[in-house]
């Protein structure tokens, strides 16, 4: 009897497979969009249905979500309109983008055109990755052209010694978001998204402790007030991203790399008091959650912000494009002035590949998404900030800003263009990741992660991790 | 069915030490036998309750373990809103792959160890009981560096062809150990017969050894399914990802700035689902592959 | 055809008389059993070749150069070896991973153990209860990782629920360091419903003579236990303990997926620091490096308890 069972089990089991197999092989195969390079070389062979004689493939890896898949789709696909005999060949690698893409350039299958983090750009170059663009870019009329991008940053994150290997795709810098209801409850003036008018770091610590509220609605500071028991934080500062690090580094005056001898500069006073006053936010006064990995793990900010827990947000601009959609009034300002004000800024760079076997059409790519069609698509989910000047002038701003009235109605709330056209462009500090950062990389972060714990002051920790870092860069330069 | 199978160790078994008719003694162990299946069940029911829950049940406190309302719709908007149905298909090519590869490979080179008496057999199975102790890890990075210099990224090519190797030398084990067991007088009236080595295996001992067949195929179809420092190394982009890695990659790219624990436990009961149904319907081979893993080696 | 010919027209007699001397052996039954043998197995001797003794060699090689998968690789003697003496990171993750074996494994044949007498009992229901004991066990290791992030979550997870259910604190699992490795054990503890089976065939071959034998001689539950059923499952306990220290020296995805190494390297464990020197930094000469020492460490660690323990078990 068992064994009759088991039969059948096994037969059913059987069924299955195979009818699974029947059903794989009849999907469409996925294999044969992403075919490899060495079949277009061939100059005759191209009888794939297009009418142009000799259609060039330009592969393009990236990583981002949808709505970074979606763009590149849709802008491949009309710049394929425009230029019949290239076709666009987009390879999404959302996780582990660096090592994937590092191990096609070692397979001897590198994309010809790719996404390049800030952070890893200058080792790429350093290898000799990259392909050259100067001349390309020299010679064109309208990217070339000397006022086209915002200076002098878009040349300070490009160039290494004078020569272009990629352009940056657009700006994000790190900037605040508040809850609006929750400061009109309280009858608080919100911050501004102008420079000139940004809170000093004592203001901005007021107001945190006062719409810091425990379960008994008493403030930090006040007498029987309960860290452990807090039903609406300040304000949440997010640790587990350098660009919110080197925004409170820049806003304090400091640097993370010195440029000139692209070694780790965090131990300076300027540097690690801007740390340490993140770090407070949590462990001093009360008004941060705790815990480094707070965003990745609960709610995030954007859920709390929502809901009320939470008052201000320190997050990167491109987090608009989900913000946004929240439902409560939402306001937007400059980072609270530490000693000097600054935030970061940065974005990712495109680049060609060295080993690109169509480096003409390579470059007719990237000079594509280097121009205003491009970047309009993510400036206008609220994604981006722009890099082309033509783009910031009021004209220019027309065609993608749009004013928040409520959430899915308008993207950017009232006031934010100050955020655009001033804080950013004036107050932004580009940050280069000399070779071998990544490694490097390795030792400060854990560092760090003791500081938002309260083990130790960023100053001890980046008196120990600064020169071992540094001993890093060292070697990798050498 | 469950009963049946896991009450068929009780049947064959003798009362251990606990069983004496001290009512004391028998009430405590009672009790923390209950009190040990609660914890163990306990986050399942955390798991499902929370895919079951809106954005904001989820992030109540005290746990509301029965929501309400319950969103069933979770499942539907987890499971589309990455293509994961995509992914279970990728899953299933290498699964049924995975599943020609150890189930045929594996059993011939089994019947080569316990049937064919040649010299440096034993020498060979030695080196394969060896390989069963040596570390993934050790071969990973040169793994990785060969398959990439076949070409074979982003494909599923790594996690298929070397199953059709031998099919891992720990299936290869628990085929042998299987086929030892069959009676000797069998292979040897085949061979009076006339019938070649391969026929008493495919004509004998495949017929007879079914629920092996059945044990290294549920195996086999785990291993594939779980597997995920595989398709990590191996497959980059979205539409070649496997189940595990859709799961995995989930976290990072679902609602960017919301972290929805509510789809994510949805997608991870779904997930978990083929398994233990799978488990249900054939516990006694679950088991049996468990015990003959652990009691023979 | 060419060269075929040429060949066989080379030295003819040799060729004929070899084949011939190989045709009148493979008529013998030694010589059809060898032939028919290595057939058998013949894919599994070419696995060992291009999966096992190709990349193991390889490693060795690139053990002693420096390549990053793009420039050419490069000697370097011993220096992989004399940066690991120096590098605070690889003794973090030989610490992190050591102390997660030396308490899971211990901590996790001890639950399995007990888990394994409690479902031997004789109730009514049992299976049920084998059932729900060793079902965690089968568990996706992704979808478990995924779960016990949440399970783990501070505010709103289940385990943190059950602390404060029986009137303790809230702890922070994932954001303290001190923390964060029990809270990876005690996700490890969930999925032992392996070893719990193995456990209880175990107690299941016990020939139930000793036991009346024993109780003959007056001896209590707790006696017999201590005295026959862990004696006589000696050899369990060593497969057990052998299999859970070379299985746990090679856990990767709850260190990958839930604490990504962290907080400050409390769970950077072993094989994640190899992954990420291997393809992070694509230090490929010093990720195979540490690849054979993890080895050397298993194998070192295997080979100890056979010495010490191996003597002892008592096989039926």
């Amino acid at each position: 009897m068992k064994k009759n069972m088991s039969r059948r089990e096994f037969m059913r089991i059987a069924g299955l497979a195979s009818g699974a197999s029947i059903l794989a092989a009849c999907a469409p195969s996925t294999t044969t969009t992403t075919a490899p390079e060495g079949t277009e070389a061939g100059p005759g062979e191209t009888t794939e249905g297009a009418p142009a004689a000799d259609t060039v493939t330009v592969t393009f890896t990236g990583w981002g979500g949808a709505e970074e898949n979606d763009g590149v789709l849709a802008a491949a696909e009309y710049f394929e309109g425009e230029n019949p005999d290239i076709k666009i060949n987009w390879i999404q690698i959302p996780e582990n983008y660096a090592e994937k893409l590092l191990a096609m350039v070692a397979a001897g299958t590198p994309p010809d055109t790719a996404f390049c983090y800030n952070t890893i750009y200058q080792d790429y170059v350093s290898k000799g990755l990259l392909m050259d663009i100067t001349a390309n870019l020299e010679a064109d009329p309208v990217v070339g052209a000397p006022d086209y991008f915002i200076e002098p940053q878009e040349k300070d994150r490009c160039t290494v010694d004078g020569k272009w290997y990629g352009i940056g795709s657009c700006w994000v810098a790190g900037q605040m978001y508040y809850n609006a209801d929750i400061f009109e409850a309280e009858g608080i003036e919100p911050p501004s998204n102008d420079p000139d008018e940004a809170w000093e770091w004592d203001k901005f610590l007021e107001v945190a402790r006062q719409l810091t509220t425990d379960a008994n609605g008493k403030h930090p500071g006040e007498d029987g007030f309960d860290p452990d028991n807090i039903e609406r934080w300040g304000v949440q500062w997010p640790q587990n991203n350098l660009v919110f690090l080197h925004s409170a580094v820049a806003d304090n005056g400091g640097r993370w790399i010195n440029p000139e001898t692209g070694l780790v500069e965090l131990d300076s006073p300027e540097a690690s008091e801007g740390l340490q006053n993140v770090a407070d936010l949590m462990l001093v006064e009360h008004v941060a959650p705790r815990g480094a990995a707070f965003s990745a793990l609960g709610l995030t900010n954007t859920q709390m912000l929502e809901n009320g827990t939470l008052a201000m947000a320190i997050d990167g601009s491109w987090a608009l494009s989900w913000i946004t959609k929240i439902n409560a009034n939402l306001g937007t300002a400059t980072l609270p002035r530490m000693k000097s004000l600054g935030t970061d800024m940065q974005a990712h760079i495109h680049v060609g590949l060295a080993g690109s076997e169509n480096p003409d059409q390579a470059w007719q790519w990237l000079r594509f998404l280097a121009t205003e069609y491009y970047q309009l698509i993510f400036l206008k989910m609220g994604l981006w900030l722009p890099s082309q000047t033509a783009l910031m002038t009021p004209e220019g701003m027309e065609k993608w800003y749009t004013e928040r009235k409520g959430p899915g109605d308008g993207i950017h709330p009232a006031g934010y263009d100050k955020i655009v056209t001033k804080f950013v462009p004036e107050y932004g500090h580009v940050l280069y990741m000399p070779p071998g950062y990544t490694e490097a990389d390795a030792v400060i972060t854990p560092a760090l992660d003791a500081v938002w714990v309260g083990d130790e002051t960023a100053q001890m920790a980046m008196e120990t991790a600064v020169p071992e870092a540094n001993a890093i860069l060292e070697e990798a330069k050498a | 069915m469950s009963i049946e199978t896991m009450s068929e160790l009780t049947s064959q078994s003798r009362p251990g030490p606990f069983k004496r008719n001290l009512s004391t003694g028998r009430l405590i162990t009672l009790v923390i036998l209950f009190v040990g299946a609660i914890i163990m069940i306990a986050p399942f029911a955390f798991m499902i309750s929370s895919s079951l829950k809106t954005e904001t049940q989820v992030f109540q406190f005290p746990i509301q373990w029965i929501p309400e309302p319950t969103r069933w719709m979770n499942y539907v908007e987890a499971l589309t809103n990455k293509p994961f149905f995509l992914y279970f298909k990728n899953t299933m090519v290498i699964v049924i792959f995975n599943q020609i590869a150890i189930l045929l490979t594996a059993s011939l080179v089994g019947y080569g160890f316990a049937r064919i008496d040649f010299p440096g057999r034993d020498i060979w199975f030695a080196i394969a009981l060896a390989t069963i102790m040596l570390p993934f890890y050790v071969t990973m990075v040169p793994q990785f560096i060969l398959f990439s210099r076949l070409g074979w990224m982003d494909t599923n090519l790594p996690l298929i062809v070397p199953y059709f190797f031998g099919g891992g030398a720990f299936n290869v084990f628990l085929f042998r150990q299987f086929f030892r067991s069959i009676p000797e007088d069998l292979s040897d009236a085949a061979r009076i017969d006339g019938c070649s080595e391969f026929g008493i295996y495919w004509r004998i001992f495949v017929p007879l050894s079914v629920p092996v067949f059945i044990t290294v195929s549920i195996f086999t179809f785990m291993f594939s399914w779980n597997d995920f420092i595989g398709p990590l190394l191996y497959i980059n982009s979205p539409e070649n990802f496997t189940v595990a890695l859709g799961l995995a990659q989930y976290r990072s790219m679902l609602g960017v700035g919301r972290t929805r624990w509510d789809l994510l436990m949805a997608a991870s009961v779904a997930m978990t689902a083929p398994i233990v149904i799978l488990f249900f319907i054939l516990q006694r081979y679950f088991i049996k592959g468990v015990v003959m893993s652990g009691i023979k080696g | 055809m060419n060269k075929t010919s040429v060949l066989s027209g080379q030295r003819p007699s040799q060729t004929n008389s070899g084949f011939g001397r190989f045709l009148h052996w493979f008529r013998t039954p030694k010589g059809r059993r060898t032939v028919t043998g290595y057939i058998f197995i013949g894919p599994f001797i070419l696995g060992v070749l291009f999966w096992v003794v190709y990349p193991a060699g390889m490693a060795a090689w690139l053990a002693f150069h420096e390549w990053n998968l793009i420039s050419p690789a490069k000697f370097v003697g011993l220096k992989n070896f004399e940066t690991m003496l120096g590098d605070k990171l690889f003794w973090q993750s030989l610490k992190v991973t050591s102390v997660y074996t030396f308490v899971s494994v211990p901590l996790g044949m001890i639950v399995s153990f007990s888990m394994a007498l409690l479902i031997n009992t004789k109730v009514r229901g049992i299976a049920i209860f084998r059932t729900i004991y060793y079902l965690p066990s089968i568990m996706p290791a992704v979808a478990n990782a995924v779960l016990w992030a949440w399970i783990l979550n501070t505010d709103f997870g289940l385990l943190n629920a059950g602390l404060h259910f029986i009137g303790l604190p809230k702890i922070a699992w994932l954001q303290e360091p001190e923390w964060t490795l029990p809270a990876l054990i005690l996700m490890s503890l969930w999925g032992v419903g392996q070893a719990m089976i193995i456990f209880l065939a175990g107690l299941q071959g016990i020939d139930e003579v000793f036991y009346e034998a024993a109780k003959i001689d007056g001896a209590g539950s707790w006696a017999q236990l201590v005295h026959i059923t862990i004696p006589m499952m000696s050899s369990v306990f060593f497969f057990n303990l052998i299999m859970g220290i070379i299985n746990s020296f090679q856990v990767f995805t709850a260190g990958y997926l839930i604490t990504n190494g962290g907080p400050q390297n409390a769970s950077l464990f072993y094989v994640l620091y190899l992954y990420r020197n291997g393809f992070q930094h694509l230090k490929m000469g010093y990720a195979s490096a540490l690849s054979w020492v993890l080895f050397f460490i298993i194998a070192f660690f295997t080979a100890f308890i056979f010495r010490t323990l191996g003597r002892r078990v008592y096989y039926q």
